[in-house]
């Protein structure tokens, strides 16, 4: 029967993807067995499942930048400094963004490079670039904001899953297991910054003469290769910004991180004293985003 | 012949919601036009409506199997019946909002303690469970004499529904099994006090933990939701039995007490309607006030006078006030009809003015999607689906209430006090017929 | 038509309930000329999980970005056959700083991603466009009617070569002339000896008569020989192009110009940078055996030491060349404290919002603004005196300079007007190549290039010589400015007094380590060419030539074409039987109107542009006027005069009209806003599928060469062409005309022999080649090895046998030269470190040689309209028509134009990421005073229109039109008074409208058709009916001097 959803779907390649798995067929299959294991669940104990998840996490395995590479690059500093965190512990690595307000031109580079690594479809941004104009002519400034997710220390998103789809990882890294998640978008109500968005299972080129391959294409997201055809997740999904993890198991920073034209973002493990966003973060200029709410995002803003 | 206009209607309504259902199933939630940004719509405003009509249901019928008030005795049933179909109403919604919706299990599976949702899911297993039991035990006398006395349908419904209970031949055998109901209802019911109010105050509480909404997040919201559960619960019983039960004797008394219930339920609701609007604009806190002011004054207005002040509230008072001169079933039965279809004037506005605005300024101009929007209008499919799955619910009431013991004469009733001294029926007008 | 957010969903609801009900698939590919020929071979299946295919080398290609004419290096990320990212080249300077070594293995750098813009970002949906076109259509009705058929390639190749009645079914009798009737004169002695002849008839050295006594039986072959300067009638065949780089600009010269053997070769550029480039050209050049000569175009802020800068009508943040090269040495320095920022623009640019302040100066006033600071500057003797006095190299030298100028330099005034520089033989100084200048009493006599003898002169003389009068340039210059106060000035700009002298002390507080930076809001006005002077003079009088922090050199890129001595291929020389074009250009520029034959007094028909490269302009209005010549067939390419010329639809007429444009003819990549008016339309490969060698951004101070290569395989059509598979591109399309009609230097045999050009490989590898080998005797790449050429073949695994094959490229290089190309390829390019950039203070590539506040040859030169001599200085000159009349108010509002970071030109409209999806319209964005005076506010539709549009009509052809209109956005950060609408939008064609191709209606996207399109409300010149304002001397059309009324509809 799965045989049959695959060739149906709209391309040959897909098949050889984990999304071939995740059919609705299968789910419903699981769904009678779950019922059951569910209620078994039920009737035993209700203490606290830690919450776990079914994405297979990487071990990371980037290799050290070569030696000729030039030392006197923020990007490779960076890169190199992510290395050395992934040498440690994972619990012994806090991953934090910094983004300088006063050096982001607005340019949406990382909004757009964000949606093609991530193959992000309609309805789906990770990073949209806020700009708002103050002042009056012709005393006026424009001032661009960058969002991605926080990642927040206390994540009000996290609290409200009923599944335990969506966690914080070691590294303070919050994702969302899409074979878990069941698309109940009670996150996206509770995520105070807009952080996230669901996956409506459209595509760009939908209507038009073509649907375009490239929309069928797996993107790499959580080290898994998904091509979003059918049902198959994430479409249907909650999503959000990983901070990249696919990249950074592979010692890569984030897309928007490296593509940024203002030189304005930044990343890093934040328990490294050393580290670029370490310093940064000390910058008189360091500012969060509602911390009223006590969120705690590990997305600092230099404004 | 009215009957079965009446039915094929049911049917026809069912069927096309049943296609639209395929399609939401074959395409997924891109049928629906919520956006990312207004990431809940009409879905779950039935939802909360039918968990509410529920909630509100069940704890009517609390009134009578724990709190003993005899002169709603007839509509017991009909409370808890109506409970039961409202609930499964609210979960299929549920069901349907989910983009996954065959992963269903994993809320069950999977756990998150801090999930109110989470909770919530088990609290409505577990409130099924309990609102079918009780059922089942005040109905369980009429189900036995269905399956010894009917033949057909009706026989069989009793003698599976009955599950091999029999009411004793004898008088003292009847009594200690008229007490064992009774017990028994009781403590279903006592269990059922906590559950009901936690199946809606929780509902409510999914929405007032969330501190990225400030219209949502203060803690009069679930008390809102449980008073308006109850407003809902008693005005839909209230309709259905003052338009379809048997006419008698005591019919009007119950549609008096029913009625100064919903007044008074009514009442307090608008009590915490205006705290909370005093209060949210009193803050002035900008996501909040331009939910306000939408509800207020923008595009929600109109719901908001007309279904929620008008339908759910002035509309059934008046009409409850004119009938206590009358007399008229009628009118409260109308009452009760315009105050449910105002209680999901007041679900709309609960949910939706939420998200009229970005959490952070100018978001929407970012990066710009239809799916990227602070607004809303359910789609064709959205909306036939409701219609579809209402049906499927009345169309199985219907059922049920044509071939179940709904309201019954079977001759048992609760025993110990009396109507008369419950507080807070006696106040109320009786009837002069 | 809108795209409203619900109009989307119905459109979805209604095709999924048809699949919901058992209709057909939610897609059928339409018609087969769209859609998918060439299926990507999915190679990559990596079986062993789920890795990250996009960090593996062999799923990488570097190539060069073409969203924008800036040609970023980028790094295509290939998975499963299909480009799925985009990123910066690490190896290239130009995307990272520093740049990674350059011998540094590709497997070691594929982990580091280099920075690109959110277009390049883009790029894999400008390749993945659904409307992209796949096989050659041929109209199936009138001209623009979006009727098509579509027609096998070789059928193509030969209607338009033999024409005939081509268009007999569709009721045109007309017999249409093929290219075999255009293309007459073939033979390359012939050709040669007429050129020579034409160049001397230019210099009145050779009559009409004597020319037409030495062919006489050959003047069959000239369009008119009465004027035999015109040139041959193969100068009937126009090739017109826009974005067009390095590499295709030589494969299509070689066609045009060399095979073919028409001058009409035309680029866009006048609608671009031209004025500036021009006027930065004639400012640095040298002065070599009696010639001004050389000059660079593009000279540039140090953006990365400096730490004072002005910029004006420039987005360095968003447009400009470009923000990827600019932004972060930028950003770097404001937060460091290190730059100080003074932004002049009418409108609150995201640069100028990060600027210490902001200028926003009334349209048209730069030269106004330049003149005034150079006034106060002078006044307060803040200017580099020791530089400026500098006369020769030598005296640059003993400075440490590497520059000097012209500032001293005596200019001889005649009859009140300053002429030429004197030469020393005039007053028997010295030679006819000497100048003079005035030092302690003295007039001394010097050559500018002499290293030995320094020689310093007087920078502010007034005096007389032997009876002449004399000026120096500088003092030309001083009186200039000083023919009005500071406050007049103020006036004319509107700005504040206090605000230039702020600016114009903050210049000169920083010494050398300030410069003036201007682009197209700057110059593309009638009176650009002065206002470039004034702000260029700017940058001399604080001598930052050169300077780290100063005014530098686009280090640009190896030389490709193979010039020098070391290098494997010279490409002039290797094209047997080459043809030498000549004649008078189509748009008349490089000819000065005196010396052609058509002279017959001012003003001329039409304007004349000696100073100017190719005036993009004049194509069409000198087609309707069949001045100096009527044109037979136009190949038009890459460009789309009706979208992007100013006014550029008021030649619609023409382009209909089969008599005026007997043959219209488009390669495209998709039926565009001018292609969809053509006769026939080649598909054309995108950048992401073709190849073109030896492009170098601006803002790049080591040497830099990317090479574009193909990424993907062609999304076009195959064909077979000489033995050999191709798919469809404009390369293909040139030399299958190059077949047919037997043009030399194409195919067998094509750069000599046994060397052939039957496929793109065969030219473009011959550039890479000598790239490959360097500029210097040694400076050669290395070969790669084993495993590098092993990397090679991976990953261009996915590439289709027409566009990859190993032995075909191969074949195209000399067996020595393969694995060095290989080098080259494997990286995108050859880059030198960015560390190399500077000598000590100064830039390792400098521009040298005299800086020219004075330009000799403009000030001999007149105005071929007017008839009045232009001015050799920096003045400011109020907007006027080119019979030199001026542009009254005619309207409440001046309309500007500018570019958005995330959209390039009509061409990212299909970018559904970027343009699409960031602003997915365009608006009239006004002032919020001039919002509340015309009674709009946010989101009203209102009308533009204008003294030459008075309706505010956009003409569409076949009888459809529309009207120019657009959302109101209202701002703070705009001059009151100035109305902006960016480009980008308002499509009518480019997959925006329906067609129809064999009977099959194929649906526009009308996500694409948002937004407004202004170009047809531009002020044309009154005395030339349908041609927008020009500027006269760099030939730039006019952007900014628009009076509009906007009214709400
Ligand atoms: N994003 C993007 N980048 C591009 C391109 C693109 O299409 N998109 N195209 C490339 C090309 S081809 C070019 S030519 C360059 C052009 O690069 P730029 O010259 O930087 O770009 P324009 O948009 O033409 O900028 C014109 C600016 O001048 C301002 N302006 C208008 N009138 C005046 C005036 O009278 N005085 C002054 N001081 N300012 C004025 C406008 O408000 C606007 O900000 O960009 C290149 N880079
Ligand atoms: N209002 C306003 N107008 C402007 C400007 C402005 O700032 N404001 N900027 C001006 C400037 S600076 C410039 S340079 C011009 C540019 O003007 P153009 O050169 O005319 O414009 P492009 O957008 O480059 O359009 C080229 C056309 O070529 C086609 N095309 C795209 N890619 C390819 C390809 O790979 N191969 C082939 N064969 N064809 C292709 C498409 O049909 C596209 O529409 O526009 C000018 N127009
Ligand atoms: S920003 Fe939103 S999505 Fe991200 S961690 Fe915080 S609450 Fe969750
Ligand atoms: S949408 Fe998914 S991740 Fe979000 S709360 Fe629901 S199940 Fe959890
Ligand atoms: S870290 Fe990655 S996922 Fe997050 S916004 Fe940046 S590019 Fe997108
Ligand atoms: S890429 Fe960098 S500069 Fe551009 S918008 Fe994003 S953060 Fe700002
Ligand atoms: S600046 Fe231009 S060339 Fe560079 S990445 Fe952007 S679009 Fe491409
Ligand atoms: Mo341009």
């Amino acid at each position: 029967m799965s045989e049959l959803i695959k060739e149906e779907g709209p391309q040959k390649g897909a098949g050889q993807q984990k999304v071939s798995r995740r059919n609705l067929l299968a789910d419903l299959a699981k769904a009678t067995v779950g019922l059951a294991a569910g209620v078994a669940v039920l009737s035993a104990s209700a203490g606290q499942v830690e919450a776990e998840s079914s994405t297979p996490q990487l071990a990371p395995s980037p290799a050290p930048l070569a030696k000729q590479i030039p030392q006197d690059q923020l990007i490779l500093r960076m890169q190199r400094e992510l290395y050395k965190a992934l040498q440690k512990p994972a619990e012994q690595r806090q991953w934090a963004m910094v983004i300088d307000q006063r050096k982001c031109v607005g340019c949406s580079s990382c909004t757009v490079a964000c949606k093609a690594e991530n193959k992000l479809p309609p309805g789906v941004v990770y990073r949209p670039v806020i700009e708002e104009e103050y002042g009056t002519f012709p005393n006026v400034s424009r001032r661009f904001l960058p969002r991605p997710c926080m990642h927040c220390t206390n994540p009000p998103c996290i609290k409200v899953c009923p599944v335990a789809a969506t966690y914080k990882q070691k590294d303070g890294i919050v994702v969302i297991d899409y074979d878990k998640c069941i698309g109940c978008r009670y996150c996206i109500s509770a995520c105070p910054y807009g952080a996230r968005t669901f996956d409506w299972g459209e595509y760009y080129t939908e209507g038009t003469p073509e649907l375009e391959k490239y929309e069928l294409e797996p993107a790499f997201e959580y080290g898994e290769k998904r091509a979003r055809v059918k049902h198959n997740s994430p479409i249907n999904n909650t999503r959000k910004c990983h901070f990249c993890l696919h990249r950074l198991n592979e010692g890569m920073l984030p897309m928007c991180v490296t593509t940024c034209i203002g030189r304005a973002t930044y990343f890093g493990d934040k328990s490294d004293p050393e580290s670029l966003v370490s310093e940064l973060i000390g910058s008189s200029r360091v500012m969060r985003l509602k911390e009223e709410l006590g969120t705690e995002p590990n997305l600092y803003y230099l404004v | 012949m009215q009957k079965r206009l009446y039915y094929i209607l049911l049917l026809i309504l069912t069927g096309v919601g049943f296609w639209a259902l395929g399609v939401r199933f074959m395409d997924g939630m891109s049928v629906t036009h919520l956006t990312s940004y207004f990431s809940w719509g009409l879905w779950v405003v039935f939802y909360i409506f039918f968990i509410g009509l529920s909630a509100g249901s069940f704890l009517l019928s609390t009134m009578i199997y724990v709190f003993r008030m005899h002169a709603l005795e007839r509509v017991g049933r009909l409370s808890l019946l109506s409970a039961l179909f409202s609930l499964i109403a609210g979960l299929m919604f549920v069901l349907i909002d989910l983009g996954h919706p065959e992963r269903f299990w994993h809320t069950l599976v999977y756990r998150n303690m801090s999930s109110v949702l989470e909770w919530e899911i088990h609290f409505y297993l577990l409130y099924i469970l309990l609102v079918l039991g009780e059922l089942w035990l005040v109905m369980r006398d009429d189900l036995s004499a269905m399956a010894t006395n009917d033949t057909g349908i009706r026989g069989t419904l009793g003698k599976i529904l009955s599950l091999g209970y029999r009411t004793a031949p004898t008088q003292e055998g009847q009594a200690k099994q008229a007490h064992t109901v009774e017990r028994w209802v009781k403590i279903l019911g006592i269990i059922g006090i906590p559950m009901a109010l936690g199946v809606h105050g929780g509902t409510g509480s999914i929405f007032a933990v969330q501190i990225a909404k400030p219209y949502w997040n203060s803690s009069i919201v679930p008390i809102i939701f449980i008073v308006s559960a109850l407003v809902s619960g008693s005005a839909l019983v209230t309709f259905l039995y003052s338009f379809f039960g048997e006419k008698d004797a005591e019919k009007p008394n119950v549609l008096a007490s029913l009625s100064n219930l919903l007044i008074m339920f009514i009442g307090i609701d608008l009590i915490l309607v205006f705290a909370e609007f005093l209060i949210g604009l009193y803050s002035g806190i900008p996501q909040d006030m331009q939910s306000l002011k939408a509800v207020v004054a923008g595009q929600y207005g109109p719901i908001f006078w007309i279904g929620q002040i008008g339908l759910a509230a002035l509309l059934p008072i008046v009409l409850i006030s004119l009938s206590h001169k009358n007399g008229s079933d009628l009118m409260k039965g109308l009452a009760g009809l315009s105050t449910v279809i105002g209680i999901i004037a007041v679900r709309i506005n609960l949910i939706l003015p939420a998200y009229v605005s970005p959490q952070i300024p100018s978001l929407e101009k970012a990066y710009v999607d239809s799916r990227l929007v602070y607004s809303y209008f359910p789609s064709s499919i959205e909306i036939l689906t409701s219609i579809g799955i209402i049906a499927l619910v009345v169309l199985l009431f219907s059922v049920a209430w044509e071939l179940l013991p709904v309201v019954s004469n079977s001759g048992h009733q609760t025993s110990g006090r009396r109507t008369e001294s419950y507080e807070i029926n006696t106040k109320g007008p009786t009837h002069t017929a | 038509m809108k795209s409203t957010p619900k109009g989307q969903h119905t459109r979805r609801d209604f095709l999924k309930t048809t699949v919901f009900l058992g209709g057909t698939g939610l897609l059928a590919t339409q018609a087969g000329v769209f859609g998918k020929l060439a299926a990507a071979n999915a190679a990559t299946t990596g079986a062993n999980g789920d890795t990250y295919e996009l960090a593996k080398p062999e799923n990488v290609l570097y190539t060069c970005c073409l969203q924008c004419t800036v040609a970023c290096s980028i790094k295509a990320k290939i998975y499963d056959g299909v480009l799925s990212k985009i990123d910066g080249n690490p190896y290239s300077p130009a995307n990272m700083v520093p740049n990674l070594p350059y011998n540094l293995p590709p497997e070691d750098a594929v982990r580091v991603d280099g920075k690109l813009c959110p277009k390049g970002q883009a790029g894999i949906q400008h390749a993945y466009d659904p409307y992209r076109l796949r096989k050659v259509l041929k109209r199936a009705g009138a001209r623009g009617s979006g009727k098509w058929k579509v027609i096998s390639f070789e059928q193509a190749v030969d209607e338009i070569v033999n024409g005939g009645q081509l268009f007999k079914e569709l009721g045109e009798g007309r017999q249409v002339t093929g290219l075999k009737d255009i293309a007459v004169l073939r033979d390359a002695k012939l050709a040669k000896d007429m050129a020579t002849d034409i160049a001397d008839m230019r210099k009145k050295k050779f009559t009409v008569a004597q020319f037409q006594e030495k062919y006489k039986d050959n003047l069959n072959v000239l369009i008119d020989p009465e004027h035999p300067d015109l040139g041959p009638k193969n100068n009937q065949f126009l090739f017109q192009v826009g974005r067009i780089h390095n590499g295709r600009i030589e494969f299509s010269k070689r066609f045009v110009n060399n095979a073919f053997g028409s001058v009409n070769w035309i680029e866009k550029t006048t609608l671009c940078g031209q004025t500036s480039n021009k006027a930065w050209l004639r400012s640095t050049m040298d002065y070599k055996d009696g010639k001004w000569t050389g000059g660079v175009k593009a000279p540039r802020p140090d953006w990365a030491n400096i730490e004072f800068a002005l910029v004006l009508g420039t987005i360095v943040f968003e447009a400009n060349y470009g923000p990827v090269q600019e932004s972060e040495p930028i950003t770097d320095g404001l937060v460091s404290g290190r730059l100080k920022l003074a932004v002049a623009d009418p409108r609150l640019t995201k640069v100028a919002s990060k600027a210490w302040k902001w200028l926003p100066l009334k349209p048209g006033t730069d030269g106004a603004l330049g003149l005034a600071m150079i006034r106060w500057i002078m006044e307060n003797n803040r200017y580099d005196q020791r530089y400026l006095e500098n006369a020769n190299s030598a005296a640059a030298k003993t400075d440490g300079e590497t520059s000097w100028s012209d500032a001293s330099y005596l200019v001889k005034i005649v009859d009140g007007r300053a002429g030429k520089f004197l030469r020393a033989d005039e007053v028997g100084l010295g030679s006819k190549e000497q100048f003079v200048v005035y030092r302690s009493g003295n007039f001394v006599a010097f050559d500018p290039n002499d290293t030995q003898k320094p020689v310093e002169g007087d920078v502010l003389v007034d005096t007389v010589f032997k009876d002449i009068q004399l000026k120096t340039s500088l003092q030309l210059l001083r009186e200039e400015a000083f023919k009005r106060s500071l406050d007049e000035y103020a006036e004319i700009t509107g700005l504040k007094v206090q605000d230039i002298i702020d600016v114009a002390r903050e210049f000169t507080s920083h010494g050398k380590k300030a410069a003036v930076e201007f682009y197209r809001g700057a110059i593309k006005h009638t009176n650009g060419w002065y206002n470039a002077q004034a702000l260029i003079s700017l940058n001399y009088l604080i001598g930052n030539p050169d300077w780290k922090g100063g005014l530098v050199k686009p280090a640009g890129g190896l030389d490709y074409v193979g010039s020098k001595p070391n290098k494997p291929y010279d490409m002039s020389k290797l094209h047997p039987g080459k043809l030498s074009a000549f004649g008078v250009p189509i748009t008349k520029e490089g000819w000065q109107y005196e010396e052609s034959t058509l002279f017959s007094g001012y003003p001329a028909k039409r304007p004349w542009y000696p100073f100017s490269g190719n005036v993009a302009q004049e194509t069409w209005p000198s087609i309707a006027d069949g001045y100096p010549y009527p044109i037979k067939a136009v190949l038009l390419s890459s460009h789309t005069p009706m979208y992007s010329v100013p006014g550029g639809v008021h030649q619609l007429r023409t382009l209909l009209d089969p008599q005026k444009v007997p043959l219209l003819i488009a390669c495209d990549i998709v039926i565009g806003e001018t292609s969809m008016y053509a006769d026939y339309i080649f598909p054309d490969i995108t950048y992401l599928e073709r190849w073109t060698v030896g492009q170098g951004p601006h803002h790049v101070r080591v040497k830099s060469t990317a090479v574009r290569q193909p990424v993907i395989p062609a999304l076009t059509e195959t064909v077979e062409l000489d033995g050999e598979k191709l798919p469809l591109s404009l390369e293909t399309l040139m030399m299958a005309i190059a077949k047919k009609l037997n043009l030399s230097g194409f195919g067998t045999n094509a750069f000599g022999s046994g060397m052939n050009l039957k496929r793109p490989e065969d030219f473009y590898l011959k550039l890479v080649a000598n790239v490959a080998y360097g500029d210097k005797e040694g400076d050669v790449v290395p070969d790669a090895n084993d495993k590098e050429l092993e990397l090679f073949r991976q990953s261009r695994r996915h590439l289709s046998p027409a566009v990859f094959s190993e032995q075909a490229w191969q074949k195209a290089v000399k067996p020595e030269a393969w694995r060095k190309v290989v080098t080259v390829l494997n990286r995108g390019g050859r880059f030198e470190s960015a560390d190399k950039a500077y000598v000590g203070e100064q830039q390792r590539y400098t521009l040298g040689s005299i800086k020219r506040f004075y330009i000799e040859e403009v000030a001999t030169s007149r105005n071929s309209m007017s008839g009045k001599y232009f001015s050799g200085y920096a003045i400011y000159e109020e907007t006027q028509d080119s019979m030199g009349k001026k542009i009254e108010v005619e309207g409440d509002l001046k309309l500007i134009t500018h570019k958005e970071v995330f959209m390039t030109q009509s061409r990212t409209i299909s970018n559904y990421w970027a343009e699409l999806s960031i602003q997915p319209e365009n608006f009239v964005q006004l002032s919020r005073q001039d919002a509340q005076r015309l009674g709009v506010k946010n989101g009203d539709k209102v009308r533009v229109k204008s003294h030459s549009n008075p309706e505010g009509v956009h003409e569409l052809g076949n009888g459809r039109q529309r009207f120019v209109e657009g959302t109101v956005k209202v701002l703070e950060g705009i001059r009151p008074g100035v109305v902006a609408v960016s480009t980008g939008y308002g499509h009518w064609a480019y997959g925006s409208s329906d067609v129809v191709v064999d009977g099959v209606v194929i649906k526009g996207d009308p996500r694409r058709a948002t937004g407004i399109h202004i170009q047809p409300i531009f002020r044309l010149d009154d005395n030339l009916r349908g041609t927008p304002l020009s500027e006269p001397i760099g030939g730039s059309v006019s952007y900014y001097d628009t009076w509009v009324t906007v009214q709400k509809v």
